[in-house]
């Protein structure tokens, strides 16, 4: 089992990433039982947890073999990621980070201005709004969001953020 | 507050995997081959006797739950440890019922 922990880990991140991708997730041995995994997700709505929680009990059928390991689901919502996993929680950041941004859409580059960022583990989702006569590109969609990058270093937005996250 | 929730969480648990341990040593000749004790008794209130699939999932949610108390840093939710209260009871009740006979 040890042995193919290590795989077994980041094909359950992937699998999970790939169905919820805003959620943080880490996967970890459990001190008490080497053949299980702890499998955390983070910054869950509460009405998603059921959700996950499910989708976890699916990926074990999946992933493991018959009695070849047990995955545990243990989801946090929102509220408990606050309080005790400011590492893992999303933060709005209305206004501070009010700059330019320039987004590729449809082949060519636009400049818009973004009202939040929220900030998910080491990606920034950014909720442009338009300014003047500006529209969103048609097929706009926030979870799959043209590439951007802004004029500020991401370490520097996401130190930023979290310093207003502490004041706050 | 905090640590009767994380006491009460483990020992809801544990009473169920003795329990079972009961059970299983006695009447599955289980040996444990060394450190998977507890996915060893999820896989026998998974696979053995009445209730398996609810049973099972309780299982999980209590040892989950022991998980949050023993290792993360919030404690376990005071409602989820009450909303699992009567089914564990129900698990433990019949592990050594089966334990006895």
């Amino acid at each position: 089992m040890k042995a193919s922990v290590k795989k077994l880990d980041q094909m359950i991140v992937q699998e999970l990433a790939g169905r919820f991708p805003d959620f943080p997730i880490t996967v970890l041995q459990s001190p008490s039982d080497d053949h299980v995994l702890c499998v955390r997700v983070f910054a869950v709505p509460q009405d998603r947890v059921g959700e996950v929680k499910t989708f976890v009990r699916q990926l074990e059928g999946k992933l493991c073999g018959d009695n070849e390991c047990v995955l545990l689901p243990m989801v946090k919502n929102l509220e408990v990621t606050r309080q005790h996993y400011p590492e893992h929680t999303p933060v709005l950041m209305a206004g501070a980070f009010a700059a330019s941004l320039e987004l590729s859409a449809d082949d060519s580059v636009k400049v818009w201005q973004v009202k939040s960022v929220k900030v998910i583990g080491h990606r920034l989702i950014a909720n442009p709004v338009s300014v003047g006569e500006l529209a969103f590109p048609t097929n706009y969609r926030p979870n799959n969001a043209p590439s951007f990058h802004s004029r500020r270093p991401a370490e520097e937005a996401i130190a930023a953020n979290q310093e207003l996250a502490l004041a706050a | 507050m905090d640590s009767r929730l994380n006491a009460a969480a483990n020992r809801l648990y544990y009473a169920v995997f003795q329990a079972v341990f009961e059970f299983a040593t006695k009447k599955r000749n289980y040996v444990s081959p060394g450190h998977s004790a507890h996915s060893s008794m999820l896989n026998i209130v998974r696979n053995y006797g009445k209730g398996r699939t609810k049973y099972g999932e309780v299982f999980n949610d209590l040892m989950g739950l022991r998980e949050t108390a023993d290792y993360d840093r919030e404690t376990p939710d005071k409602n989820d440890i009450e909303n699992l209260l009567q089914d564990a009871n129900a698990i433990r009740m019949y592990y050594l019922q089966q334990a006895r006979n």
